[in-house]
């Protein structure tokens, strides 16, 4: 369950959200859509913690946004940027992957390599985990950035326009992982994604608000 | 008439276009379709002679605009040929107002101040994005640089426009103002190659290209 | 208010001449009060001056140390105080607030500076009749910071995001971790660097030697006045001190 109490947030020169309130429960897939500009990435960066200055409330199960310690966003939430090589840090996709795992220790628990190994093998990354990223076509590096998701994780999965740039079977793989997650996906291409049934939300006049 | 004549690259072992030749008419759009890393965006680079001015491989075979070899150019000079929309506008945004990203190529161009501004009017208001003209480039959202972007080119006024993923982080709103454009575009003449996989081209192509049969 | 560019250029050199011509606390105290003033009075003061505020936190300890050797090593003059051989004298004294004040000077007239759009330079640079390609490589230069700055926080927050504190790590760890950090950073900056190349020549840029503008930024009267003192200031000074 996430909730908003009269949640409003503006750049120095422009009002993005005003007195939104609102809750919705997170058992499925919620898609929150919005125009080009409307707040979708800005609402990403806000739940995920990277926009702290926020005025009003917003609630994550029943838990202040507000009182989380620095861990615990990463803890209970991943976001993936909808720039796929924003979402990078290492060189290789099997690097980054293993900084995802365990930061920068060398020291590897047990099972860590064979989680990635089958996450590679999911995503058809396998032939390209070992190349430079900025080598990578487009696509494959949007394949990439949704990696870390297929790492053992119970966390809320909040994706800024994840199919972006991915082919049809690219698209079937992501639609797959999705299925029943407790996920929130910012897009305008709600189409892509009727097959999940999810939650649908949009952003319209800085409000969100909800469609079914 | 835009031709592409006998061009093969390979990028390491990974053979991506094996002796294409490509003939393309003004008013003509043709759409490039494939998978990830199938080489569309290869096929771009080469019309726009990036490669191999920038990126090397194992690179040979022509292209010409009209009667001139495009690799004969200074790479400037490829400006007056053709725009290029390519995936990542970040990559093409660089000043501190978009106003002035729009007037940059026009400006080189050395055209006059009067006529910039009259064409940066026709532009934005095709685009709808008017009201962004004042706006900080950083602060835009990657839909609205995209848009940005693609209006950049259009400024150019050249008689050939490539678009890598030109529907890509754009809302359905605004992919059909951009279909719209496009379309205008075309009738005015202008060559149109669109490289991308989401299925939204067909009322605009006239030809479509997928890239497994160029290799 | 707000200052042309080129006006501020040109109280920038004043300035600097001055601080280096006159050897005397209570001048380099005058420049600093007056760039002081300058940023005070220009467009986004508050963001200024808490962005100034940090960088003197950061650097107090800089400064107090540079004092600090000025102090013990000049002997020349009288002496304040002794002991042993740490002598203070009143040189000493002298040339530590002297260059404590002048690097003030220079982080103020930096924040001047890049407090400015890189557009505006190439404007600037334009109207003083510079060779376009060198006005965008000189304004360039002031692009480089933010967008460097930029990745930086890109890289920030996507370790944050991994609950990856930098801040918490242990000293070795931070070295393990800017070791480890360097390679991607590095090359990312550079293909940056060769795709804006590529996306600037795209669009045109060197085509020819000299481009149009579609607007240029006028001079208002105090610009000129304030242009005119200062340049006939410096030549008097220049001249004075020189001749």
């Amino acid at each position: 369950m996430i909730e908003f109490k009269n949640f409003s947030f503006s750049f120095p020169e422009q009002e993005i959200f005003r007195g939104v309130n609102l809750r919705f429960p997170l058992k499925k897939p919620v898609l929150i859509q919005g125009d080009n500009g409307s707040g979708k990435t800005t609402l990403a960066r806000i739940i995920s913690g990277l926009i702290p200055d926020y005025s009003g409330e917003i609630l994550l199960k029943k838990k202040k946004l507000a009182d989380f310690t620095e861990t615990e966003f990463a803890d209970k939430i991943i976001y993936i940027k909808q720039e796929a090589e924003q979402n990078f840090v290492a060189a290789t996709l099997e690097e980054d992957l293993q900084i995802w795992q365990h930061g920068f220790s060398q020291i590897e628990k047990v099972g860590e390599e064979r989680s990635r190994k089958k996450t590679f093998s999911k995503l058809k990354l396998t032939e390209i985990s070992q190349r430079l990223i900025w080598q990578l076509s487009g696509g494959q590096r949007k394949r990439g950035s949704l990696a870390p998701l297929l790492l053992p994780n119970n966390k809320i999965w909040l994706l800024d326009e994840p199919a972006a740039g991915l082919d049809a079977l690219s698209v079937k793989i992501l639609l797959q992982l999705l299925k029943e997650k407790r996920a929130i996906i910012f897009s305008n291409r709600k189409s892509i994604y009727e097959s999940l049934n999810p939650l649908e939300m949009e952003i319209v006049e800085k409000k969100i608000i909800r469609i079914n | 008439m835009l031709k592409l004549v006998d061009v093969s690259f390979a990028f390491g072992k990974n053979q991506l276009l094996h002796h294409l030749d490509l003939q393309l008419l003004p008013g003509e759009a043709v759409w490039l379709q494939g998978p990830n890393a199938s080489g569309k965006t290869t096929l771009l680079n080469i019309i726009a002679t990036i490669i191999p001015r920038f990126i090397h491989g194992n690179f040979s075979g022509q292209v010409f605009w009209q009667d001139t070899n495009l690799h004969e150019l200074n790479f400037p000079q490829i400006a007056t040929v053709l725009g290029f929309l390519r995936q990542h506008p970040q990559q093409q945004l660089f000043f501190p107002k978009v106003e002035q990203e729009l007037a940059f190529g026009p400006e080189n161009l050395r055209k006059p101040a009067e006529e910039i501004l009259a064409t940066m009017e026709e532009v934005c208001n095709q685009l709808q994005i008017n009201s962004l003209l004042q706006v900080e480039t950083a602060k835009l959202s990657f839909g609205q640089k995209k848009l940005v972007a693609l209006a950049a080119n259009l400024m150019l006024k050249a008689p050939i426009l490539l678009l890598d993923e030109p529907a890509v982080g754009i809302s359905t709103n605004n992919l059909h103002l951009i279909k719209q454009v496009l379309l205008k575009e075309k009738e005015r003449g202008k060559i149109l190659v669109i490289a991308d996989h989401l299925p939204v081209w067909y009322d605009l192509a006239d030809r479509i290209l997928p890239m497994s049969e160029l290799r | 208010m707000k200052i042309n560019l080129r006006t501020i250029l040109i109280i920038i050199i004043l300035l600097t001449t001055i601080s280096l011509l006159f050897q005397q606390v209570l001048v380099q105290l005058y420049l600093v009060l007056i760039s002081l003033g300058l940023i005070l009075l220009s467009s986004h003061r508050k963001k200024n001056m808490k962005s100034l505020q940090q960088r003197f936190q950061g650097l107090i300890k800089l400064f107090v140390i540079l004092f600090l050797m000025q102090i013990i090593f000049r002997n020349e003059g009288n002496v304040y105080m002794e002991w042993g051989i740490v002598k203070i004298t009143d040189q000493g004294v002298n040339y530590g607030l002297i260059s404590t004040l002048r690097i003030t000077l220079i982080i103020l007239l930096a924040a001047l500076l890049f407090q400015r759009p890189f557009y505006d330079y190439l404007l600037a640079f334009h109207s003083w009749h510079f060779p376009y390609e060198i006005s965008f490589l000189i304004a360039s230069v002031i692009n480089f910071i933010p967008t460097y700055r930029s990745q930086f926080l890109t890289i920030k927050e996507n370790l944050y995001l991994r609950g990856i504190y930098f801040r918490k790590l242990t000293l070795f760890q931070r070295f393990r971790t800017v070791s480890q950090l360097i390679f991607p950073v590095l090359s990312r900056a550079l293909l940056q660097v060769k795709d804006r190349a590529i996306a600037l020549e795209l669009r045109g840029f060197r085509l020819y030697k000299n481009r149009t503008f579609i607007y240029e930024h006028k001079l208002a009267v105090w610009d000129w006045l304030i242009q005119l003192f200062c340049l006939l200031l410096l030549v008097f000074i220049v001249k004075g001190q020189i001749l």
